[in-house]
């Protein structure tokens, strides 16, 4: 049986410009094709990349070159008032070589900044940073969605607004985020993996190796990265690494040894020991844990991961062993509903 | 696999069976985060601005279960007493979300009551919950009504709010 | 200290501020008496509606060209004296900033063609072109590194590649507003970036196996 792969979708996909219909097909192969994961990781890795361009003054001299040009007698007709910015430009000649300001003039100004000192708040356009400073913080109001409180040394852009998606990017630092909006309306890319809201408060922290840290507090989000997902609940932590992806969710209150062995496994440090840890140790609790491994695993140990997680709470009757073992989406989503009760 | 893990899964396997066969025959109303509700867009809607959600198992006519609740606590050695109003996610199966409705000036207890008419069986789930947490090692899951003695110990249990 | 990323001395943002006010942008697109009156030869309104828009004509064309200063200012001059000599035939039927993306990109590809060359400058200028703010020395340069390469990488695709993957990564415009640009279907908009994509991944993957 030959199976559809989805590479020519990967761009539009990425790009967010699928329907939500073909969004959930390539979804769904992508949980099971690792080769348009590659090839997902790969266009994400592009975009990145090409987006971390900066913007660049244009030569204050260029005026002139356009002015003479403008000045040459034309047969056209064109008429040319007299030049009254004098003023103006003495002024914005001063521009110092390395500081200039980028504004997207044609974009509406979504975000507004609000300072932690003074109160004082001020309209920025997507494109545009904030950066605290060590003793300072920000809260950035999202539109009607909610608001991201950006704490101390942190770094985070401005994204895309649109209709169906609100973005900042977080290079560094730490930011908490309490969003009111539908799902996968408000997205934070980081550089390990993105974080689309489906909750409602929560914090990122990014550190300056762009290894990230999710931890929810209210509701859960999801991590997407390369065609993974981790699903993160409240009283959850999700830890991101840069071409690694949405690591292995774990409950802050699980036992320190399954934290470790999470911290191993995906870290690749003795795998088969930490996954002997995890499902030593794990409760009930940490069959989120668990699930999140059916898929991480190979298939040897899959079954395993199997046995533990029917042992702490027995799979609906719909749902077998057997597809479980083959990663069917279906099944795995039941599962996951009903242990998400012990959660 | 080691020996000693080999028969520790063994004695869970047992274990989980033995609690499924008697809860497996028990009405009861079972408390899980929002998540649990599901992840239909529509259950996304409300449950973003849940607490947790709640279900009732064991019913052969879950879709008539009713689930009604109070928010309790002690204040300043007063009792007081919210109801709560749940929201429905799929009467059906019998699941419901909770959204925060009490004060955010200290810890509550939620009193969660569910009846089923067929079998005839009434349950209490007792929560604890502080602003928009709840509290799961020290959820009880009863198997009958709360008696009041119950009540009065989860309540006595609960944390000291701080001002 | 709560700052925006490049933020300018107080008083040339003051001047920018009142430039950008009366070219009436800000909200939405550009205030409908600029046009008129760049319609009717007013230097004053061009030069602010030049203000505008400069940086970003700029900034596109320095990326497309690998940082060549001398070619981006070219392409900017150009693309200016065409805005304003052929500002009467703009209806305004469609925004300004798809007409004026057409024009940077044309003169990009059109430029590329006439020197028959898609050579990359050996030196290209890297400006402080990352976004920055308070680095280290260490992490300055290692984000010019990567910004050479990225722009080296983009500057080495073939012109309509090049120019879609500008239009749609660094100018963030949708796939709608890049056909209109483009003058092509939304397909074809998503097939030059699918290549673009396909080529950039292997002009990176040095970049890429350093940051595994």
């Amino acid at each position: 049986m030959f199976t559809r792969h989805v590479e020519k979708s990967l761009t539009r996909y990425c790009d967010g410009e699928l329907s939500a219909a073909d969004r959930q097909r390539v979804d769904a192969h992508l949980a099971t094709c690792p080769r348009c994961r590659t090839a997902l990781e790969t266009t994400r890795f592009s975009a990145s990349a090409v987006r971390q361009l900066g913007a660049v003054s244009a030569p204050p001299a260029l005026w002139h070159g356009i002015e003479a040009a403008l000045d040459e007698p034309r047969s056209d007709g064109i008429r040319m008032g007299a030049l009254r910015w004098a003023a103006a430009c003495a002024v914005l000649a001063l521009v110092a070589g390395s500081a200039y300001w980028w504004s997207r003039d044609l974009a509406p100004r979504p975000w507004e900044v609000a300072h932690a000192t003074d109160g004082s708040t001020r309209r920025m356009a997507a494109g545009e940073w904030v950066e605290t400073g060590g003793d300072s913080k920000a809260r950035i109001i999202v539109g009607q969605l909610g608001t991201v409180d950006v704490a101390p040394d942190t770094r985070v852009r401005l994204g895309r607004v649109s209709e169906s998606e609100y973005r900042l990017s977080l290079a560094r630092g730490t930011i908490s985020a309490e969003i009111n909006a539908p799902p996968r309306l408000f997205i934070v890319d980081t550089p390990a993996s993105t974080v689309v809201d489906l909750g409602c408060a929560y914090t990122v922290t990014v550190g300056d190796d762009g290894a990230a840290e999710l931890r929810m507090t209210t509701g859960w989000s999801a991590l997407e990265w390369n065609g993974r997902e981790s699903l993160v609940p409240a009283g959850a932590i999700c830890r991101t690494k840069p071409g690694a992806g949405p690591g292995t969710p774990y409950f802050d209150d699980a036992p320190e040894a399954v934290k470790a062995a999470v911290g191993d496994f995906d870290g690749g440090r003795d795998r088969a020991h930490a996954l002997d840890v995890i499902i030593g140790a794990a409760r009930l609790r940490d069959t989120l844990t668990l699930w999140h491994l059916l898929s991480r695993v190979d298939a040897p140990d899959r079954g395993r991961v199997y046995d533990a997680i029917a042992a702490l709470a027995p799979p609906p009757a719909r749902v077998s062993r057997a597809q479980i073992l083959a990663l069917d989406a279906d099944a795995l989503r039941k599962w996951r509903e009903e242990l998400a009760w012990q959660w | 696999m080691s020996l000693i893990k080999s028969f520790a899964m063994v004695g869970a396997l047992v274990a989980a069976s033995a609690v499924q066969t008697v809860a497996g025959t028990v009405f009861r109303l079972e408390i899980g985060p929002p998540i649990a509700a599901g992840t239909g867009n529509k259950v996304l809607k409300d449950a973003k601005k849940a607490v947790f959600a709640v279900r009732a198992v064991v019913c052969d006519d879950l879709a008539a279960v009713r689930i009604s609740g109070t928010a309790e606590r002690i204040h300043d050695g007063v009792r007081q007493s919210v109801p709560i109003t749940l929201t429905e996610v799929d009467k059906a199966q019998a699941i419901y979300l909770v959204g925060q409705q009490w004060p955010e000036d200290g810890p509550w207890l939620l009193h969660l009551k569910g009846s089923c008419s067929k079998p005839q069986a009434s349950a209490s789930t007792l929560v604890p919950v502080n602003r928009t947490t709840f509290n799961r090692a020290k959820t009880e899951v009863l198997r009958e009504p709360a008696t009041q003695a119950q009540v009065d110990a989860a309540l006595a249990a609960l944390p000291r709010s701080q001002s | 200290m709560l700052r925006a990323y490049r933020s300018l001395p107080m008083e040339e943002a003051a001047a920018r501020l009142r430039l950008m006010s009366q070219v009436g942008v800000g909200g939405g697109e550009i205030s409908p008496g600029i046009l008129d009156a760049c319609r009717r030869g007013d230097r004053e309104a061009f030069r602010a509606l030049y203000e505008a828009y400069k940086d970003r004509v700029y900034s596109i064309a320095f990326h497309f060209f690998h940082g060549d200063v001398d070619a981006a200012g070219e392409v900017t001059q150009q693309v200016f004296l065409k805005l304003m000599r052929e500002i009467r035939r703009f209806r305004g039927d469609a925004a300004l900033s798809t007409w004026l993306h057409r024009l940077v990109i044309n003169a990009c590809v059109d430029r590329t063609r006439r020197r028959r060359t898609d050579v990359v400058a050996n030196d290209p200028v890297v400006l402080d072109a990352m976004p920055g703010g308070a680095l280290s020395h260490e992490e300055s340069f290692a984000r010019r590194e990567v910004a050479a390469s990225v722009q080296h990488a983009v500057a080495t695709l073939p012109a309509k590649l090049r120019a879609a993957i500008l239009l749609r990564y660094f100018e963030d415009l949708s796939y709608s507003d890049m056909a209109r640009v483009l003058n092509c279907s939304i397909g074809t908009v998503a097939s030059r970036l699918s290549r673009g994509h396909r080529l950039l991944a292997k002009r990176l993957a040095p970049m890429r196996s350093r940051e595994m």
